[in-house]
């Protein structure tokens, strides 16, 4: 669904209540999860995108959410999984970079 | 806190928790906070999380409700983990997750979750519900509203609506209620200086007039059937009994559940049914405190509140 012109993914109950809130006194902010384009993802769109999974160390990762970090990976879209636990998703630029979309806090982070 | 204030919170304590307070007002005024996480199934499977977190180097040790654990030792602050930020985990008191638990709602709901904001109890919420259903988190505070909407994203919670708005105007009903209002927090007093130092009798009667504005207003969301937790993260009768008693009064449309699981029990207080020389609902008896120095968690408030079918 589309809520203020972003791709978002939300239970189909959610999609329906929409509809019903208009009048209820209350302003929709945001529902669901927002996934952005599937070739730049969001970071937690990963669960609702069919995409190949790049297995990652747990530094490799925390310097993607810094800023970003060389992969060995033909560029595109990936999920990004730490010992197989998918954390979120993220794209591999023709630099051979990997970033994710975060807001800026967390890069800020100690990360472990 | 002022000497003063001291003792009137401790003689309050007694009268709330009996032969508990002595405990209680110990842990909350010079106690260490555990912390707990809570593993976000809407995401992954809670043995692989805790291996995750456990390989990383933190320690976990099991609770009664099989997705939180209490964190005995981690190699930075919890909020720093990539487990947190990839929304694997959240970082929830055990005490705070009983009010969801209670409501123990179904899909497809809905759920109304009145002061949603930052969203710990919403995002449990729409766990328990597997992620199916709706589930709408109204809280009034833009800045509020910001972090809360990002949390339902960093949790993957796909049924649940973020909305901003003064829930006392809202106008559709639902079958399963939380209100979580704010409060004095005086079961946060040993991870929240602030909380502790601005402590008053004035400031609860402020917040008591405030709590019975919300009730009053979500009290009438719910349809016959339907079921309502009313929960705070504070002690004091003025916010809790009191503002129960006097929305429902002796209204027999409503009744109080005890809907403690077993495991619970020897951590809890009764609610009172008396107040002051006053008598309030008797069925007030089956809410109850959560005594934070027997469970090891905050301090929290529980009335489980069902209208009769």
């Amino acid at each position: 669904m589309r809520l203020e012109g972003e791709r978002r993914a939300v239970s189909r109950e959610v999609a329906a209540a929409l509809r019903d809130l208009e009048g209820a006194g209350v302003s929709v902010v945001s529902a669901g999860v927002r996934i952005d384009p599937e070739d730049r993802p969001g970071f937690y769109a990963a669960p609702f995108l069919d995409l190949p999974t790049l297995e990652l160390e747990r530094e490799e990762l925390a310097e993607a959410i810094r800023g970003g970090t060389r992969v060995r990976a033909a560029p595109g879209a990936y999920k990004l999984s730490v010992r197989g636990v998918v954390m979120g998703a993220g794209r591999v630029g023709e630099d051979g970079i990997l970033r994710v979309r975060l807001p800026r806090k967390y890069a800020r982070l100690r990360l472990w | 806190m002022k000497p003063g204030r001291l003792r009137a919170f401790r003689e309050r304590l007694e009268l709330v928790l009996g032969d508990r307070a002595e405990d209680a007002f110990r842990y909350l005024l010079e106690g260490r906070p555990p912390t707990y996480v809570r593993v976000n199934t809407l995401k992954a499977d809670v043995e692989s999380v805790v291996e995750s977190l456990e390989r990383a180097g933190a320690r976990l040790e099991e609770t009664p409700l099989p997705y939180a654990f209490r964190v005995l030792e981690a190699p930075g602050p919890l909020g720093s983990s990539l487990e947190h930020v990839a929304g694997l985990i959240y970082v929830q008191d055990l005490a705070s997750m009983l009010p969801p638990e209670l409501l123990s709602p179904e899909p497809p709901g809905p759920v109304i979750d009145a002061c949603a904001a930052p969203g710990s109890k919403t995002t449990q919420l729409a766990q328990l519900m597997e992620g199916r259903g709706v589930i709408l988190a109204v809280d009034v505070d833009p800045r509020r509203v910001r972090s809360l909407a990002h949390n339902v994203e960093r949790m993957g919670a796909v049924n649940v609506i973020v909305a901003r708005g003064d829930v006392t105007r809202l106008r559709v009903g639902a079958p399963y209620v939380l209100l979580d209002p704010p409060c004095t927090g005086e079961g946060t007093f040993h991870r929240d200086p602030h909380a502790r130092e601005t402590w008053t009798p004035r400031k609860v009667r402020r917040f008591a007039r405030k709590q019975e504005r919300l009730l009053r207003a979500v009290v009438r969301l719910l349809p016959p059937g339907g079921r309502l937790v009313y929960s705070t993260c504070t002690l004091s009768p003025e916010e809790n009994e009191l503002v129960i008693h006097r929305v429902l009064g002796e209204d027999e449309r409503f009744r109080i559940v005890d809907a403690r699981p077993r495991w619970l029990r020897p951590h809890t207080v009764p609610g009172l049914t008396e107040w002051e020389g006053r008598e309030l609902r008797r069925d007030l008896r089956n809410a109850f405190r959560v005594d934070p120095a027997s469970l090891r968690s905050d301090g929290f408030f529980i009335a489980v509140i069902e209208r009769v079918p």
